[in-house]
């Protein structure tokens, strides 16, 4: 089973995004926990490239694919953006007083969390990033 | 995302319902911080009924209670679902306000 979908650099695609993760959900024996941790970790590599990843102005396309087995499901996500790995990039300090504590920085560090697999490379200027989530077993 | 705001006691109750996401957490900031405009200083968010947040939720919650303690206020937190707690785990929120098993346990700890 695989779905793909290619979304515009604006947070209102995030409503599509998260309709093909209900149709493949349909697909799947995917439980309702399993599949909010999907659910976020597509709208943090979203919503972090729509605010973060494109330095002009314009319009440019986020493509994104979901492709499942039995046990895993395989997110891809290509975009031109400024390169961004996620794999370097160092996770918050969430123990720090709440004084000096930012309100961001969240979001990758999420995708860390649940996410099994995480491979990033960059080619003819753009980002791929591939990750594997096991859903199953 | 649904809203059911109500007041007891002093207490402004935000009763979260649905999903708290980067296109929702907008209209939750906004109704926060005209509660606090208010002079609102003790807040307890009633999660029992969200389902899903990500960071756009948990941002507001952070710079929600960032500003709160700034004005010597109270912020509690009740009801979360497993999902959620697990977030708000991950994000260290527990180092900086109580989460409380329910919404009377809120009641007694603000």
């Amino acid at each position: 089973m695989k779905l793909s979908i290619t979304l515009k650099n604006r947070l209102s695609d995030l409503k599509k995004l998260k309709a093909i993760v209900l149709k493949m959900s349909e697909s799947i024996d995917c439980t309702q926990r399993k599949l909010k941790e999907i659910d976020l970790i597509l709208e943090e590599l979203f919503t972090n490239m729509v605010n973060h990843g494109f330095s002009d102005n314009k319009e440019h396309d986020i493509d994104i694919s979901l492709s499942c087995d039995d046990t895993d499901m395989v997110i891809r996500m290509e975009d031109d953006g400024e390169p961004f790995d996620i794999n370097a990039l160092p996770p918050p300090d969430i123990r720090c007083a709440i004084e000096k504590r930012g309100i961001g920085g969240l979001g990758i560090h999420f995708v860390k969390h649940f996410i099994d697999e995480c491979r990033y490379y960059r080619k003819k200027n753009k980002n791929i990033i591939i990750m594997k989530k096991k859903y199953r077993g | 995302m649904e809203i059911f705001q109500e007041n007891v006691n002093g207490v402004e109750i935000f009763n979260v319902k649905g999903s708290l996401d980067s296109n929702t957490s907008p209209e939750f900031e906004t109704r926060i911080y005209t509660a606090l405009g208010n002079g609102r200083k003790k807040i307890i968010f009633n999660l029992e009924n969200l389902d899903y947040i990500s960071s756009a939720g948990i941002r507001v919650m952070l710079k929600t209670t960032k500003d709160l303690k700034r004005q010597n206020g109270n912020i509690v937190l009740c009801s979360l679902q497993d999902y959620v707690r697990e977030v708000f785990d991950i994000s260290g929120f527990d180092g900086y306000l109580p989460i409380e098993k329910n919404l009377d346990e809120a009641m007694l700890k603000i």
